[in-house]
């Protein structure tokens, strides 16, 4: 029954909140309006410009880089680290393996071997430092420790459980294919999937929607073609009240001499 | 070289007791905001609350995906000069942050205070009342945050919910107030516009000999000017340099006793007031028939002019183009055509070096009008350590609303890395492109003993052209 609950149900309310919960999160945003232009220096003027702010922001976090140096190497290394990490798994979801999964094995698995350094940097840097200590809240805690729990399993089942990675494939070919088949593995595997489950849940309602987020944000993802209007969709009229003394129809008053303040 | 100040430990609450005094009836009454605080302030600021979330992607986004990494922490003018915490932008933005996410969020009204959230308290209204009016809305922090989140904005949306509920501070609102009723923030009535119009005129006559008209409210003038009132009340140099530009280059230009100013106040406190204040423009160009506007020396004026002037007032196709346009655009092309004879060491006695106004740098992307014009007037001028000029520039102290007396102690604090920055640099001069950092710098120059006069860029035009 627990096994059924773990591998046959789980995955696929997973899999469903991860990828509705970001849908979600995406449609927020996105129906949101940006009423101004808040683009921030220096700007791009023209869209291809924006997108090559937005991929130099993904690829290489240069706001980060120009503000501090060692969380710049300890959260760049980190990303590119976990995106070598993830690629090498997906030779458990693809069948058969491309050869281009098969070719970074390799790389992806020595990335498994030294993902935990800059994870343990960010979490030190938070414990150890006086701002970030200042800043950090639970939630920041919580996705450094399911981030270490997750990598440090999965390196442990990589050096000491080998044997298991047949039975693993099978259990996600059969849910990919829905049909549920309860594999023979070791606790630790359970350990590892479960938290990669609680982590996937948890990710669509916590600030680690910030790489998708990026895309949205109005100060990087702006033109800055200030000759061009720009409209507030929710833009609305203003008027004066008779506590003002200083109102257009006074001032054409004063300009013109007459106190119809007619049409020019 | 090294970064002008170094990054001062945690103090905790060591800025709590600098806030500005409370808004007086008679100004919101004006400005069309409740006389006081309503009685159901809470409800009608979490109402606001979840209008300006609707209406704001910046804002919501903004809270939503802070990793709270602190890359932003001790970038802050006001956090390196005060050392209070609550002064890290990403710790100012917590303070709505944690209410947002008690009323908002799942995770909030689960988990409570285990995920920082927090119920709209007295004590938590205190809070916002002090540090949203300790940060300038300078967006330093925006240039360094890897998402580009900018606490202007959500210091921008505390103010505003704020207001709503009739709560905002004396010095943002009495400025505001006085443009409706006076057309500048400083107060200055129409007819003591004039006189003072005509006194720079009698003056200039009187000791430089050369007669330069200084037009009020001239139907049919080519160019309407706006600049910043304190360009005629205290920053006269500035003006004079403007008024020496347009008649060396014989250009028809004039003041509008409706619009004589550039500033506003109203990004520092709503969106109604923000869009009131900025038509006044527009209005006054239309019915003095101008051809062009140009927005004279002050910072804020120049966000809100070129960023928001189409969206706000716009469209603005009754005028020539190139607009938005700055009075520097006008002033540099004309020298680089030589349309003026300068006389480069009248400046001689200036080691001048360039302050960038936040919003003129940082929103506006305007940086290298203002240098090419005070290299081509005086002959020595010197930057300052590069990461504290263009997009990087520290705050003044006094910006956002925050040039109020009661104060002092913050704008001090906010100046301290521009004054650092000012004297490793060894300049004996400040020039500058923004009136609030016109009025602060001097205080924080004095306060820091830094031995360096403050003043506009066009003053050195004014200074070396020769008529």
């Amino acid at each position: 029954m627990g096994s059924r609950l773990l591998f046959g149900i789980l995955p696929y309310i997973t899999a469903g909140v991860f990828f509705l919960g970001i849908l979600y999160r995406f449609w927020v945003w996105i129906r949101t309006p940006v009423p101004l232009r808040i683009v921030t220096t220096p700007g791009p003027k023209t869209r291809i410009g924006v997108a090559g702010r937005l991929i130099g922001d993904i690829l290489w976090f240069p706001n980060l880089f120009k503000a501090d140096k060692l969380l710049w190497a300890a959260g760049w290394c980190f990303h590119i680290l976990l995106w070598l990490v993830l690629l090498r798994h997906l030779r458990y979801f693809l069948f058969p393996v491309p050869g281009w999964v098969a070719g970074i094995q390799t790389l992806g698995l020595y990335a498994g071997y030294l993902i935990p350094i800059p994870i343990a940097l960010l979490l030190g840097r938070r414990l150890l430092m006086e701002r970030p200590l200042y800043i950090s809240i639970l939630g920041d805690y919580f996705a450094l420790f399911l981030l270490l729990s997750i990598t440090l399993s999965g390196l442990l089942l990589n050096l000491l459980f080998r044997t298991y990675l047949i039975d693993v494939k099978a259990l996600i070919n059969g849910l990919i294919h829905f049909s549920y088949s309860v594999p023979e593995v070791h606790w630790l595997f359970v350990f590892h999937f479960l938290v990669v489950m609680t982590l996937l849940i948890y990710f669509p309602f916590s600030k680690l929607m910030h790489g998708g987020g990026l895309l949205l944000s109005p100060t990087r993802n702006q033109k800055a073609n200030f000759e061009q209007r720009f409209v507030n969709l929710w833009d609305f009229p203003v008027s004066y009240s008779d506590q003002n003394l200083s109102t257009p129809e006074r001032y054409r008053e004063t300009l013109t001499g007459s106190k119809e303040g007619e049409k020019e | 070289m090294r970064m002008p100040v170094p990054v001062p430990e945690i103090r905790i609450g060591a800025s709590s007791h600098q806030k500005c005094y409370p808004a007086k009836g008679k100004d919101m009454v004006k400005i069309d905001l409740p006389k006081e605080r309503v009685g159901n302030w809470k409800e009608t600021m979490l109402k606001k609350m979840a209008e300006v979330l609707d209406r704001y992607r910046s804002v919501r986004l903004f809270l939503d995906i802070c990793v709270k990494c602190g890359a932003c922490a001790d970038k802050c003018p006001f956090f390196l000069g005060t050392g209070d915490p609550k002064n890290m932008p990403v710790a100012r933005a917590d303070l709505l942050r944690k209410v947002y996410k008690r009323y908002f969020t799942l995770g909030g009204r689960l988990l409570g205070k285990a995920n920082e959230a927090e119920e709209l308290s007295e004590k938590v209204l205190e809070e916002w009342v002090t540090y949203f009016y300790q940060c300038s809305q300078c967006r330093r922090c925006a240039v360094f945050c890897p998402y580009g989140i900018d606490t202007a904005e959500i210091t921008m949306a505390a103010r505003e919910i704020m207001a709503a509920a009739g709560v905002a501070t004396k010095y943002v609102t009495e400025v505001v107030a006085k443009v409706y009723d006076t057309g500048n923030n400083l107060g200055i009535p129409p007819e003591a516009w004039k006189d003072m119009n005509t006194f720079l005129e009698e003056d200039l006559k009187d000791t430089e000999g050369v007669e330069i008209r200084f037009p009020v409210d001239a139907v049919g003038a080519e160019v309407l000017l706006v600049p910043p009132s304190a360009d005629i009340f205290v920053n006269t140099n500035t003006m004079i340099g403007y008024a020496k530009m347009f008649h060396a280059a014989g250009i028809s230009w004039t003041t509008s006793t409706y619009c004589n100013e550039g500033g506003n106040f109203g990004l520092f406190l709503n969106y109604a007031n923000l869009k009131k204040v900025n038509n006044r423009i527009l209005e006054a160009a239309r019915q003095l028939k101008v051809k062009k506007i140009y927005w004279g020396e002050c910072g804020h004026a120049w966000r809100a002019g070129l960023a928001f002037t189409t969206t706000l007032s716009g469209p603005m196709d009754f005028l020539e183009i190139p607009y938005p346009a700055h009075l520097c655009d006008l002033t540099w092309s004309l020298i680089s055509k030589g349309a003026f004879k300068i006389d480069k060491s009248a400046n001689d006695e200036f080691k001048v070096t360039y302050h960038d106004p936040c919003n003129v740098a940082r929103a506006a992307g305007y940086l290298e009008p203002p240098r090419n014009i005070l290299k081509a007037t005086c002959n020595h001028f010197v930057e300052m350590h590069r990461d504290t000029i263009r997009e990087k520039t520290y705050c003044c102290g006094g910006g956002g609303g925050l040039l109020a007396d009661e104060i002092m102690e913050i704008r001090m604090a906010g100046g301290k890395p521009r004054a650092e920055a000012c004297r490793a640099s060894g300049a004996n001069f400040m020039a500058t492109l923004c009136a609030i950092c016109k009025a602060n710098l001097p205080e924080v120059m004095k306060h820091y003993k830094v031995d360096c006069q403050i003043g506009g860029v066009h003053d050195f035009l004014g200074r070396a052209i020769v008529l």
